[in-house]
């Protein structure tokens, strides 16, 4: 019998063959050894262990070469970079050489695993761990590109970083500065905010409570910069609270809007109902057992709260508070739109490279601040989670009732919320209406004018014309999205079957520098992609290739959560009872794990769908005329002070997505359902 | 069905960075045999069967199966078939694609393939529930699907993790016979792991005790109810006094063992004169009005068809089982003590 690693073996070197046929001679001598060895028929009977050893030697060592080689020769010598045929023969000795590995017993000897492991870990590493080294690169080259670290020291030095001059009154302090305090008022925020929602809704019998579970899906259909318009609409100098108090009292309207206090304000909006999200878990998550105990012991409503509820709550509100803190010094769409004066790293880092100055070292190095930031607070995170969680919910049936909230605290909950809540909907629906006025704060007059200048059908000769100014960039978003969901769900879902399920050498690093990639923010994503990838061997900018590649792995760690979540709850013996019934890794993926992460992976599926919709800091570097995205078109209304067609546009994506979502929602919903009801007319189960 | 294969494990280990699961394990497995791996929880006897089946690979060792070195083969290229303790049905196939799932892609046709099934179903008596879901049957049909399952592949060797732990007593005896008779039937080898040394006796043809990642004795279950090597092995199969006395040998296989006011004699296993550890099963002592140590009944208990003892007497406390349930007696009472003639054994050091 050929073992299956040989056969897979066996076709990788023909493929590789064939496409190195297009490149250079030492490749084509490679690949011929390899498939002569392949098919050699005495390869058979060789002892395991030997053949892989040789194929890990040949296929790897050839991998190294061609791909140390690509990034060692200098820019100008190398012709292409690397092209469509050396990228299949990459993969063609990667596959070779896992296929050797199983051999030798790595990944408990399936070749259909290790070649599962290589590609993910290749992948990764190209478009997430390189991209980041080649910003420290950067950062370390002065301008004529030569090597200095001296420079990297005067760029991460520099008094518009770190200035403290607002302290001493008078001048501006430091845009590090400025991202640090923004973000730590906004945890601050957004985690009493959401842990008293959390508690809202959970611990009291307010009517509306259900429908402000509705909260947690803002955030994901809107994109960022929604609330920062919608602040403008309220509380900007043309806008209706500055109207009023105007109109009422004579007072002169200000600007206070934009800078800190907007700032803040737009971030509050944005980021509780994250907080909310990660909150509302955590008080669920207290066992309402350990509440009663307390009360059987004489503890009254107020004393089980203090003394049991809230410790137990105290790692997940560490947190919240630093998922806010780290979605604060990422947010990029609300600093550009409300910043005004009050400079923040990621909109220092957008001007330094699209702006007058173009200074590529510069923006690195404050990447490497901003970097730097995200990761202390990964850490933080990290530490506050480990080990301590004491979200107490146990397989066993639980039958206790928590224990409703005390008055004070109910009360002071009650007090911050309901106000909030009219404050958001205020926000959200005049962002949505605010498209519909003339000019806003102007000419109130109800018109469809700029959604007739965005989206304006006419038919002309050839059938249909889609004249209006915002098509192109909608159509090309919608398609690159629609490229890059099933591309992120289906990596993301093989990257968690390999987390979850395969033991293997490096799991542990692989699983961080995934889990990591989620902590980085958008924009230094974006200016490691046009660093990366402007300059051989990977040559894309400007391309829409450029744009799926950053949405897939921006949005992974998304669709690598859904997955291991997915995956603990089917019982690994699963997989185990497949292998055993004959079936190889590949075989066990698509006819078992496949099927029972359906609902998994649907949501995977819409969630990196909506995200490549909405995301705007990594991809407003990538976008070129022809390949245009929604967020960056909508951005660049703002900027140019064209509010209505950006309300229209906004309105517009958000309908879009809220139907998405609510489609298949139903669609998940009702086969559920349907499952359920076949199942219980026929008896129960002993 | 008839190629029933021999395993042998040559020094085995397994390791987890700087956990030893399995330490040197060297164990034959006659064809056509059952064997249990026996072992309190964490003692590694499960570690070693997902090692036989592929589905973990040894760190160190051998292991062979017909004779064929498979240490370092994938699960699904070893001739292996599996039950596990979960059952592991697939829940979104119904049970005639679940049994088919193995053959489907060697057999000609669908058909051909759900024929077989449908006969490896009518062999553990489920031929008519072909249609239905697993979460529509009961845990002992589900079991009896699993095992269908593993026996369609014809496999040489068939191995079980836990199969009954999660079946009712009642239930559990039963399967455990219907498994014993499939085995004979089927002429496979089998290896059965447990941690319920009744289920171990009842079952196995040959037991495998295993303690702290290692393999602590084997033999029949006879050998080791009997003549248990260790104070380990005494304690885990069935219970023990384990007490100590002073040997004297009387002859090539014999030797006089005294301790407190008793004498009896022993096999004495090769070991030298003076102190020896023993245990004494529950049984050895009868409550008896001859007898010539005297016991208080600290603890009395009723099991229907004995009753428990624990005494307090001059070997120290001792727990006994007496099948005289016309005469209990009561706690804080005066008991005698005598010797039954049997039930024990010295322990090598």
């Amino acid at each position: 019998m050929i073992p299956a690693a040989l056969r897979v073996t066996r076709l990788w070197s023909v493929i590789g063959l064939g496409a190195a046929c297009f490149t250079q001679l030492p490749q084509i001598l490679l690949l011929g050894a390899l498939a002569a060895l392949a098919w050699w028929p005495q390869a058979i009977a060789m002892p395991r262990r030997r053949l892989g050893g040789w194929l890990v030697a040949l296929a790897g060592s050839g991998f190294a070469w061609i791909y140390l080689q690509a990034y060692a020769s200098p820019i100008s010598a190398a012709p292409s970079g690397i092209g469509i045929s050396d990228s299949v023969t990459l993969l063609a000795l990667l596959f070779c050489a896992t296929s050797g590995l199983a051999l030798r017993g790595a990944f408990r000897g399936d070749a259909f695993t290790a070649g599962a492991a290589g590609l993910a870990v290749l992948l990764v590493v190209q478009f997430t761990l390189v991209p980041l080294l080649a910003v420290l690169a950067a950062a370390l080259k002065d301008a004529e590109g030569a090597w200095s670290l001296a420079s990297l020291l005067a760029r991460l030095s520099q008094d518009r970083l770190w200035s403290l001059a607002c302290l001493a009154g008078g001048g501006r302090c430091g845009v590090a500065w400025n991202t640090l305090f923004l973000a730590l008022l906004t945890a601050g925020g957004c985690t009493l905010l959401g842990l008293a929602f959390a508690l809202v809704v959970t611990r009291t019998g307010l009517p509306a409570r259900r429908a402000m579970r509705l909260l947690t899906v803002l955030p994901i259909v809107t994109p960022p910069f929604v609330i920062g318009m919608g602040l403008i609409l309220v509380f900007g100098r043309a806008g209706l609270a500055n109207q009023f108090l105007e109109w009422a009292f004579a007072i002169e309207p200000s600007r206070w809007i934009y800078g800190l206090p907007g700032l803040l304000l737009a971030q509050l909006f944005a980021f509780t109902p994250v907080a909310f999200l990660v909150l509302v878990g955590v008080v669920e998550g207290v066992s309402p057992t350990l509440e009663e105990a307390a009360q059987t012991l004489r503890a009254d409503a107020a004393r089980t709260f203090r003394t049991v509820s809230l410790p137990l709550m105290r790692p997940g509100i560490a947190n919240a508070f630093l998922i806010s803190f780290i979605e604060s010094i990422a947010d990029f769409g609300n600093p550009i739109v409300l910043g005004g004066n009050y400079g923040v790293l990621s909109t220092e880092i957008y001007f330094s490279i699209v702006g007058a100055q173009l200074d590529q070292g510069r923006a690195a190095a404050l990447a490497l601040v901003l970097l730097a930031f995200a990761l202390a607070a990964f850490a933080l995170q990290r530490r506050a989670l480990g080990g301590r969680s004491f979200v107490t919910v146990t397989g066993k049936g639980e039958s206790g009732l928590p224990v409703p909230l005390p008055d004070g605290a109910r009360r002071a909950a009650l007090a911050l919320v309901l106000p909030w809540l009219a404050l958001t909907v205020v926000v959200y629906a005049l962002a949505l209406v605010g498209g519909f006025a003339e000019t806003w704060g102007r000419d109130y007059t109800p018109t469809l004018k700029h959604f007739v200048k965005a989206f304006e059908v006419t038919t002309g000769a050839g059938g249909l014309v889609w004249s209006g100014a915002a098509w192109n960039s909608f159509w090309t978003t919608v398609a690159l999205a629609a490229i890059a969901a099933p591309l992120t769900a289906g990596l993301g879902l093989l990257v968690a079957w390999l987390i979850a399920r395969q033991p293997f050498a490096g799991r542990g690093a692989f699983e961080f520098l995934t889990l990591v990639s989620f902590a980085i923010p958008g924009t230094i994503i974006g200016i490691a992609y046009v660093i990366a990838f402007n300059v051989p061997p990977i040559e894309i900018t400007g391309t829409a290739l450029v744009i799926v590649l950053c949405l897939v792995f921006r949005n992974l760690p998304v669709g690598v959560r859904a997955g291991v979540a997915a995956m603990s709850q089917l019982d690994r013996s699963l997989d185990e009872a497949s292998l055993t019934l004959r079936a190889t890794g590949g075989r066990t993926l698509v006819r078992v794990v496949l099927p029972l992460l359906r609902p998994a992976i649907t949501g995977a599926l819409v969630y990196s769908f909506v995200r490549a919709m909405t995301t705007v800091s990594a991809v407003i570097f990538l976008v070129s005329a022809e390949y245009d995205l929604a967020t960056a078109y909508i951005i660049g209304r703002v900027i140019n002070g064209d509010y209505g067609v950006a309300l229209a546009y906004c309105s517009v994506l958000i309908l879009l997505m809220v139907s998405a979502i609510l489609l298949i929602q139903w669609l998940v919903g009702t086969r559920r359902l349907g499952r359920r009801a076949a199942a219980q007319p026929r008896g129960t189960p002993a | 069905m008839s190629h029933a294969a021999t395993i042998e494990l040559r020094g085995v280990s397994k390791a987890y960075g700087d956990v030893v699961a399995v330490r040197d394990v060297s164990v034959t497995i006659e064809a056509g045999t059952l064997v249990t791996l026996l072992g309190p929880s964490g003692c590694g006897k499960t570690t070693t069967l997902r090692m036989v089946a592929g589905l973990e690979l040894p760190s160190q060792g051998a292991i062979l199966i017909g004779g064929r070195d498979v240490s370092g083969l994938p699960a699904y290229e070893r001739d292996v078939g599996m039950v596990f303790q979960s059952y592991a049905l697939f829940p979104h196939l119904n049970v005639i694609e679940n049994v088919a799932y193995g053959i489907a892609p060697r057999a000609e046709s669908r058909a051909e393939a759900e024929r077989t099934a449908a006969q490896a179903l009518e062999m553990v008596g489920l031929a008519g529930l072909a249609l239905r879901l697993p979460s529509e049957l009961s845990g002992g049909q589900q079991q009896r699907v699993a095992v269908a399952r593993a026996l369609v592949l014809e496999p040489a060797v068939l191995l079980f993790d836990e199969p009954l732990s999660n079946l009712d007593a009642k239930l559990r005896r039963a399967m455990r016979e219907e498994i014993r008779a499939l085995q004979r039937r089927a002429q496979v080898t089998v290896i059965y792991v447990t941690h319920d040394q009744d289920e171990a006796l009842a079952v196995s043809d040959r037991i495998v005790v295993m303690n702290h990642a290692r393999i602590a004795q084997q033999g029949t279950p006879r050998e080791l109810y009997e003549s248990p090597d260790s104070v380990f092995v005494a304690g885990f199969i069935g219970d023990a006094n384990l007490l100590k006395g002073r040997l004297q040998r009387i002859d090539a296989s014999l030797g006089r063992l005294r301790f407190g006011s008793f004498e009896c004699l022993v096999p004495h296993r090769g070991l030298p004169d003076g102190e020896v550890d023993f245990a004494a099963r529950p049984e050895a002592f009868a409550i008896d009005g001859t007898g010539i140590a005297h016991a208080q009944v600290l603890h009395a208990a009723y099991l229907g068809r004995h009753m428990e003892y624990r005494l307090r007497s001059e070997l120290g406390d001792l727990f006994i089982r007496s099948s005289n349930l016309a005469r209990a007696c009561e706690v804080g009472g005066q008991v005698a003590l005598a010797l039954t003639g049997s039930g024990i054994t010295l322990l090598r050091p």
